[in-house]
C-alpha cells in the first residue's frame, strides 16, 4: 500500500456506511467496526437502517460516525461507503462526500452488471434483478438489469476494489464472510489496529461460530490484500488514541432504559413486542430474573399496561415499553392511573406513524399523544431524554417521579434513540432516588385516607401489608377515602389535587433546562427536545466556533414545563427555531399554548434523524435573513 | 422521432482520451460519455512534475482538468477500473470487476506503459516506474532521502524527470544504449550531442552500456553494468521507453502491430472502434506509412481528430509540428512531444 498510506490523522469526525442486502451481514460488520473504533478511543455513534419486513432480503445499512470529540448526532454526508451489495449501495452514493471513498467487491460471484446512463431508471433496473454470466451458459438473464457501483462514482471519489467474494471463498469456503474480509480491508486502509478488531471479532462471533479461525483468516486476507495491492490515496485514517475510556460503555437507548430499570429495582416488566422497543424486553428477560424480577410477555399492549398497573397497586416498581401503535392501546390505562393515582412508567419509543406507519423509521410524532392521550383532565409527567446517557438517567428519574407523585410518567424516546449505539459514561443514580414513595405516618394511619387532600397534592401511599392501610381503587372519581363520588366539590378538589402535585413536581424535581451557547441576547435561539437535541448541540458547536450569536435551550421535561426559564430564553432571542421530526410541529404547538413568542419551525418527516448539518444550514439561514 | 444519443466510451484518461471527450461533448451535448481508466487517480500532466516536486503543490491542482469539469460536462470518469476484454461484434467491454459495458462508439486511448527489457524483468520490483500521479506522490515522499538516482535508459520521460531531479540538487547517472532511447532515433550524431548535453548538466552518462544486475543494499541499490561499472544509488528509474498498453485487446480481432493500427481517420479494423495516443500506430498520408504515436502533442491532436470522426466528420490526420528538447544547450527535434528544456 503506497500513496498517502502513512497514518494521517483525520481531525474531523468520519462517517462510515456499510451497505448490503439482508444476509450480507452488513450490520454485524458495523457492530464490530463501531466497537473497535470505540475501543481505540474514538467517540462513536451509530444507527442502522434495515427493512421493516422480516425476510431474507432488502437493504440494510450500518451507519456510524466516529470522532475525537464528543458528538451526539449523525452526519448527513458520508465519508466512506462500503458496498456489500452494489444494487443498494448505489442509492447511498447520493450522500457520499465529493471526495468520499467507496470500497466494493470487484470480483462478485459471476454477477455481471450492465452500466446504465445517468438518467436511467434505477428502480426499474433493480426490479429486474441481476444478470448472471456463466462460462457454460453465457448470459442467463436480461442484460439491462443491474449496475455496478463502479460506474456511478463522482469524479473526485476514491474507488477501491477488493475481491471480497474470492477472498471469502478462499478462507471460509463460503461467500457470507465478505463482511469480515472487508473489515480486514478497512483495518489496513484506514489504519485501524488489528488487535482490537480481532478481539471484537472473537467476542462477537466466537461464542456461536465454531470456525472462528477461518473467520480471522478471512479478516487477515482482506487486510493482506490491501497492503499488497491497494494504493491508498484518500486522506482518511484513524489511529489508536491515548485516552482512557474505561468508564465508557457501548450502548443504545434501549439498553440504557433496561439498565436503569434494573438499577431502580424494577421487579415487573410487561410488554408486547414492537419495533423499536422490543429489545428492552429482550434484555430484561435475560437480566430481570437475576435481580429478583419477572418479565411477562402479554397478549397485547392493553394487558401489558394492565399488568404494570396491578404491580403499582401491589407496591412493586414496574414498567412497560412500546411504540406508537401500542401506546394507542394503552391510552385508557393512562387515564385510569391518573385517576387512581398509581405510579407506572411507560416508555414510548416513537416511530413513523400514524397507525402501523413506518415500523423501522424514526419520528417524533407521538408528542401530542403522550401529552394529551386520555379522556378528561389527565395530568401526567412526560420526559424526553436526548441521548443514551439521558435514557438511563431519565428512566431512573421516571421511576422516582412516578413513585413520588403517584402518577404515570411517560418516557418519550424514538427509534433513533432506541437503536443508535454510542459509547457513554453513565452517572450513578443517587440513593435517595431509589425510593420516592410518600409513606403514611403513624398519625396518618389513625384514619388512613388514600386520597388525602394535601398542600403538595401528594397523598400518603400505603403499600399492601401495612396494617390498616386498606384502600379501594377504581377509575371512578373518589373522595379522600377512595369512595366513589360524583359531586361538584369533590371532583373539583380532586382534579385540583391531581394537577397540584404535578406543579409540586415542577417546583421540586424538574431541573432547569440547560442553556448552551452565547449568554444574554442572541440573534437565533434553538429550543429542542428528544433526539433532535443531539443534532442541535453538534450544529451549535460548529456555529459557535465561527463566533456567531446563537444559543440553545435543551428541554427534557416536556410536562410540566419550566415556563419561567423558557420565557427568559425567548426574551433573549431575536428568533427562535424549533426543529423536530414531525409534520405539525407538535412541540412548537405545545410551546405556543404557553408562550406568545413567534417560533420558526423546522419540521421533517424524512424517515431518518435530522442531522447536525441540516440544523446548521437552517440556523445560518435565519442568521442571514 | 429524435435520434437517440449515442454512448461513447473512452478507454484511457490521458491527453488523447480527455481531448476526445471534450470534443465529443462539444459536438454531441446529449451523448453519454464515459472515460475508463485503470489508474487510481486522474491523469497527471508530466510537464508539471518539477512544479509538483519543487513547489509541493497539491496533486489535484496538476490534474489535466479538475474533477468539477467532468461534473459540469456530464462526463463519467471511471477511475481504478480495468478493461480486460473488448468484443467489437457485440459492442461490449468487460471490466475486471465483472461489469459488462455497452458502447455505441469506442475510443481506445489506453496509452503506453514502461518497457521492461527482458534482461531486467527479474529486477522489476527494484526498478521505479514513473507513469502516473501515484508514482509522483511516492517520489515526493522519498525525495528528502534521495541523493543519487539512476536512469536506466534515456527516454523522454526520463530526461524530463532528470531535469526535475537536477533542480532539486540530486546527482544523476544515465545508462544509455540503442534499445533504451525513445522516441528519438539513436544514431551517432544524436547520441554524441545528447551525451555532451547531459555532461554539461553534470549528469554522469554511461553510453553504449547495459544494466546487467540490480541488488538491494539497505535502503539503496547497487546497479551493475555490462561494462563493469558499479553504481551506488538511492533509486533506479526504468526509463527505457514505452510500449503500447493494449494487452486487453487480445482476442478482440482488432489489428495491431506495435500499437493499434489505425487509418488516417484514426479508425481501427473493427467497426465503431477508434484509437488515439500512444497506443496507436497511425497511417499518415504524408508519409504513406504508419508511425507509432508518441508524446502529448500527438495524443491531444489525435484524440481530437478521433472524436471528430466518431461524430461522423471525415477528418484525416496530418503530422504534428515538431517539438524541441533542449539539454545542455543542445537541441533535439521530436515529433509528438511539445518539447522541454532541462537547462532552466
Amino acid at each position: 500500500m503506497g500513496g498517502k498510506g502513512s497514518p494521517l490523522t483525520y481531525e474531523k469526525s468520519l462517517t462510515i456506511e456499510i451497505c448490503g442486502s439482508s444476509g450480507d451481514r452488513a450490520l454485524a460488520a458495523g457492530e464490530i467496526l463501531i466497537k473497535t473504533l470505540s475501543d481505540i478511543g474514538y467517540h462513536v455513534i451509530s444507527f442502522d437502517a434495515y427493512p421493516a419486513e422480516i425476510r431474507g432480503f432488502g437493504k440494510t445499512v450500518a451507519h456510524m460516525r466516529a470522532g475525537r470529540e464528543f458528538m451526539l448526532s449523525l452526519s448527513r454526508k458520508v465519508d466512506i461507503l462500503i458496498s456489500l451489495s452494489d444494487r443498494y449501495a448505489i442509492e447511498q452514493l447520493r450522500n457520499l462526500n465529493d471526495e468520499g471513498v467507496v470500497l466494493f467487491d470487484n470480483r462478485p460471484n459471476n454477477v455481471v452488471y450492465e452500466d446504465l446512463p445517468h438518467d436511467a431508471d434505477q428502480t426499474e433496473a433493480h426490479r429486474l434483478g441481476p444478470g448472471v454470466y456463466t462460462e457454460k451458459e453465457g448470459w442467463k438473464t436480461p442484460t439491462k438489469d443491474d449496475v455496478s457501483i463502479a460506474g456511478h462514482l463522482g469524479p473526485g471519489m476514491y474507488l477501491y476494489g477488493i475481491p471480497l467474494y474470492q477472498l471469502s471463498q478462499k478462507t471460509t469456503n463460503e461467500s457470507r464472510s465478505r463482511n469480515i474480509v472487508v473489515l480486514g480491508a478497512v483495518a489496513a486502509l484506514f489504519n485501524v489496529p488489528e488487535k482490537e478488531f480481532i478481539n471484537n471479532l472473537t467476542a462477537k462471533l466466537g461464542k456461536k461460530d465454531k470456525s472462528i479461525e477461518s473467520i480471522i483468516a478471512a479478516f487477515e486476507e482482506g487486510r493482506r490484500y490491501v497492503i499488497e495491492n491497494i494504493v491508498k490515496l484518500d486522506p482518511y485514517s484513524f489511529e489508536k488514541l491515548s485516552v482512557d475510556r474505561k468508564s465508557y460503555r457501548l450502548m443504545d437507548g434501549n439498553k440504557a432504559v433496561a439498565q436503569a430499570a434494573i438499577d431502580m429495582g424494577c421487579k415487573l416488566y410487561a410488554g408486547y413486542p414492537i419495533t423499536p422497543a422490543t429489545k428492552i424486553m429482550e434484555i430484561l428477560s435475560d437480566e430481570l430474573p437475576r435481580h429478583g424480577g419477572v418479565v411477562v410477555q402479554t397478549e397485547d399492549e392493553i394487558s401489558a399496561i394492565g399488568h404494570v398497573t396491578g404491580a403499582g397497586f401491589a407496591g412493586v416498581r414496574a414498567m412497560t415499553a412500546t411504540s406508537g401503535p401500542g401506546f394507542c392501546l394503552m391510552t385508557e390505562f393512562i387515564g385510569y392511573n391518573v385517576m387512581s393515582e398509581n405510579p407506572i412508567v411507560v416508555v414510548d419509543s416513537q416511530r413513523g406513524g400514524p397507525a402501523t406507519g413506518l415500523p423501522t423509521k424514526t419520528e417524533q410524532s407521538d408528542l401530542n399523544h403522550a401529552l394529551f392521550a386520555g379522556n378528561g383532565d389527565t395530568p401526567r409527567i412526560v420526559v424526553a431524554p436526548t441521548s443514551a446517557k439521558e435514557c438511563y438517567q431519565w428512566t431512573a428519574e421516571a421511576f422516582y417521579l412516578a413513585e413520588k407523585y403517584q402518577t404515570p410518567v411517560i418516557v418519550l424516546m424514538d427509534l433513533f434513540l432506541s437503536l443508535s449505539v454510542r459509547n457513554v459514561s453513565l452517572d450513578p443514580i443517587p440513593d435517595y432516588k431509589k425510593g420516592g414513595n410518600k409513606f403514611p405516618t403513624q398519625e396518618d394511619m389513625k384514619l388512613y385516607l388514600r386520597q388525602k387532600i394535601t398542600d403538595d397534592g401528594v397523598s400518603p401511599r400505603a403499600l399492601p401489608g401495612l396494617e390498616n392501610g386498606y384502600q379501594a381503587v377504581s377509575g371512578l372519581e373518589q373522595n379522600e377515602y377512595g369512595t366513589p363520588v360524583y359531586d361538584e366539590l369533590s371532583h373539583t378538589r380532586m382534579t385540583e389535587k391531581r394537577f397540584r402535585k404535578i406543579q409540586t413536581a415542577l417546583e421540586n424535581d424538574v431541573p432547569l433546562p440547560q442553556r448552551i451557547g452565547v449568554s444574554g441576547r442572541v440573534k437565533v435561539g434553538v429550543i429542542s427536545w428528544g433526539s433532535t437535541t443531539g443534532a442541535v448541540m453538534d450544529a451549535l458547536d460548529s456555529i459557535l466556533k465561527q463566533g456567531k450569536s446563537v444559543a440553545m435551550l435543551k428541554v427534557i421535561v416536556i410536562n410540566p414545563l419550566r415556563e419561567k426559564e423558557i420565557q427568559a430564553f425567548f426574551d433573549d432571542c431575536e428568533k427562535v427555531l424549533v426543529p423536530e421530526l414531525n409534520y405539525e410541529g407538535q412541540f412548537a404547538n405545545w410551546l405556543s399554548m404557553h408562550f406568545q413568542k413567534k417560533l420558526y419551525r423546522y419540521n421533517k418527516v424524512a424517515a431518518r434523524p435530522i442531522t447536525h448539518d441540516e440544523i446548521e444550514e437552517e440556523i445560518n439561514r435565519l442568521l442571514e435573513e | 422521432m429524435a435520434k437517440k444519443a449515442l454512448k461513447y466510451v473512452i478507454i484511457g484518461d490521458g491527453h488523447a482520451g480527455n481531448s476526445a471527450a471534450e470534443t465529443l461533448r462539444r459536438g454531441s451535448p446529449d451523448a453519454d460519455i464515459a472515460i475508463i481508466s485503470a489508474k487510481p487517480t486522474h491523469y497527471f500532466d508530466h510537464s508539471m512534475l518539477a512544479s509538483f516536486l519543487l513547489d509541493k503543490k497539491d496533486i489535484t491542482s496538476l490534474y489535466l482538468y479538475p474533477y468539477t469539469w467532468y461534473k459540469e460536462h456530464t462526463i463519467r470518469l471511471r477511475l481504478n477500473q480495468t478493461v480486460i476484454r473488448v468484443d467489437p461484434g457485440k459492442h461490449e467491454l468487460m471490466l475486471a470487476h465483472n461489469e459488462r459495458m455497452h458502447y455505441d462508439r469506442l475510443l481506445v486511448a489506453s496509452g503506453a506503459k514502461p518497457k521492461l527489457p527482458e534482461s531486467l524483468s527479474r529486477y522489476k520490483g527494484l526498478l521505479t516506474m514513473f507513469t502516473d500521479a501515484v508514482d509522483a506522490m511516492k517520489l515526493r515522499e522519498r525525495l528528502g532521502k534521495l541523493k543519487h538516482v539512476t536512469m536506466v535508459g534515456g527516454d523522454c520521460i526520463g530526461l524530463h524527470l532528470a531535469g526535475s531531479m537536477l533542480k532539486l540538487g540530486k546527482s544523476i547517472t544515465c545508462i544509455l544504449n540503442e534499445y533504451s532511447f525513445w522516441p528519438l532515433e539513436y544514431d551517432t550524431s544524436v547520441k554524441d550531442k545528447l551525451i555532451e548535453g547531459l555532461k554539461k548538466k553534470h549528469i554522469e552518462v554511461l553510453a553504449d552500456d547495459i544494466t546487467t544486475e540490480i541488488v538491494k543494499e539497505g535502503t539503496g541499490l547497487t546497479v551493475m553494468t555490462k561494462n563493469g561499472k558499479i553504481i551506488k544509488t538511492d533509486l533506479a528509474f526504468l526509463t527505457s521507453g514505452m510500449i503500447p498498453n493494449i494487452d486487453f485487446l487480445d482476442g478482440s480481432g482488432i489489428d495491431v502491430q506495435t500499437g493499434i493500427l489505425v487509418d488516417e481517420y484514426m479508425h481501427t479494423s473493427a467497426q465503431d472502434v477508434w484509437a488515439a495516443g500512444e497506443c496507436a500506430t497511425v497511417y499518415y498520408p504524408e508519409l504513406k506509412d504508419y508511425r507509432q504515436s508518441t508524446g502529448e502533442v500527438n495524443a491531444k491532436m489525435l484524440g481530437n481528430i478521433s472524436a471528430r470522426n466518431m461524430l461522423d466528420e471525415k477528418k484525416a490526420v496530418s503530422l504534428a509540428e515538431p517539438g524541441k528538447i533542449t539539454i545542455g544547450g543542445e537541441d533535439f527535434i521530436t515529433y509528438g512531444w511539445k518539447g522541454f528544456s532541462i537547462d532552466v
